[in-house]
């Protein structure tokens, strides 16, 4: 999967709100991320927020696509047929991972604002998760995917036939530590907790 | 076995998704459901049914019908699960955990036509479709996607006027008829 992001840093810094000493600056991070997807299964994640996230303003997806998202130990299918969606109102928010499975290879394009403040309940066991940030890098890295990995964790990437996992165990890595691209979804079983990934400029 | 070996191994586990006794229940993509005349079968009054059990003799479970899809398809031939009404295009198979091999069958027939449903599928009734059996390994991966119509091979309707099986009665005249036409050939 060939990962081009832009980051407009349409810092808009806007709202220069001055009253008194006091100044009030909002940051605003727009921007796109470019998947290339295989065709075929994909396992990745929308990174940038919308608006609503509703799939159908989230892809824009040859007919006969289909996405897998997994809640509660099971899988949730959504498929685009005839031009629409069978559950339009499915959303892909930051931080949410999905599998897609496309007819053919082609490309979408993620559109949105960086969210800043991120904050995902895990369930114990299986959580299909994206870091909510167009972050690449090491996924406990805090710089990157900013995840407290917990004893025991394992996270499972998509090879494109199946699944490559690594595990934390006695506090470290094995084999390797997971590094995540951008867009990328992977899985995470592990214990109950939150994960929290805030986004600042600075 | 070290833990390398066996992260190795987990790896090189093909995914073909998380069981949990899940099915996807589209045949989109996949064998067709043809009318009588072989022709793809659309027009939202056709259901299909998918019927599982252990095996052929026990298909004592069923999914609510999905509708086929309108004329205007892409995808003629093919029923929908996540049609208002459908079950869904992803199935739970009762009694059936992740693993374990599951023998299906599909059930068609005209909801719009009374007092036809999957009772008369089963018997091959004009204008109704009965597929083969055929199983479904439900993957043991729990992270694996759930199949299940792969198996499936095309079927067309019953064709109206199509074989006629002789009452028992009507068998009984005919032979009287041949048997006194042959003592009159005698006379």
């Amino acid at each position: 999967m060939n990962t081009k992001s832009l980051l407009l840093a349409a810092f808009v810094a806007a709202v220069g709100a001055v009253s008194g000493s006091a100044q009030v600056t909002s940051q605003n991070i727009v921007g796109y991320v470019r998947l290339s997807l295989a065709k075929g299964y994909n396992l990745i994640g929308n990174q940038l927020n919308n608006g609503n996230n509703a799939i159908g303003t989230v892809l824009n997806v040859p007919d006969g696509t289909a996405v897998y998202k997994f809640t509660g130990g099971k899988y949730v299918a959504n498929a685009f047929v005839d031009g629409a969606w069978d559950a339009p109102a499915m959303t892909l928010a930051p931080g949410e991972g999905f599998f897609i499975n496309v007819p053919a290879a082609t490309t979408i394009t993620l559109i949105g604002e960086v969210s800043l403040a991120n904050s995902s309940a895990l369930a114990a066991g299986y959580n299909l998760l994206s870091v909510p940030v167009p972050l690449a890098g090491g996924l406990a890295d805090a710089a990157a995917g900013g995840l407290t990995a917990a004893e025991g964790d394992v996270v499972y990437q998509w090879t494109g036939s199946g699944f490559a996992a690594k595990e934390f165990v006695d506090g470290a890595w094995a084999p390797s530590a997971p590094t995540v691209k951008v867009g990328e979804g992977f899985f995470l079983k592990g214990t109950a907790r939150t994960y929290a990934r805030n986004f600042s400029v600075n | 076995m070290n833990k390398f070996a066996y992260l190795v191994v987990a790896s090189a586990l093909a995914v073909s998704a998380f069981g949990q006794g899940q099915i996807d229940l589209n045949n989109r993509g996949l064998a067709l459901v043809n009318d009588a005349a072989g022709k793809p079968l659309t027009g939202t009054t056709f259901v299909a049914q998918v019927w599982y059990g252990a095996s052929a003799s026990t298909l004592t479970s069923s999914f609510a019908p999905s509708p086929f899809r309108a004329s205007t398809t892409t995808y003629p031939g093919s029923w929908n699960p996540a049609a208002a009404g459908g079950p869904g295009a992803l199935g739970t198979l009762t009694g059936f955990a992740g693993g374990s091999t599951v023998t299906l069958q599909v059930r068609v027939w005209d909801s719009s036509v009374a007092g036809v449903g999957a009772a008369q599928a089963l018997t091959k009734a004009a204008g109704t479709g009965l597929s083969e059996t055929f199983t479904y390994a439900i993957p043991a991966d729990p992270l694996a996607i759930p199949g299940g119509m792969g198996g499936l091979k095309s079927f067309n309707l019953a064709a109206a006027g199509g074989p006629v099986v002789p009452e028992p009665t009507t068998i009984a005249l005919g032979a009287l008829g041949a048997a006194a036409l042959l003592l009159r050939r005698r006379k």
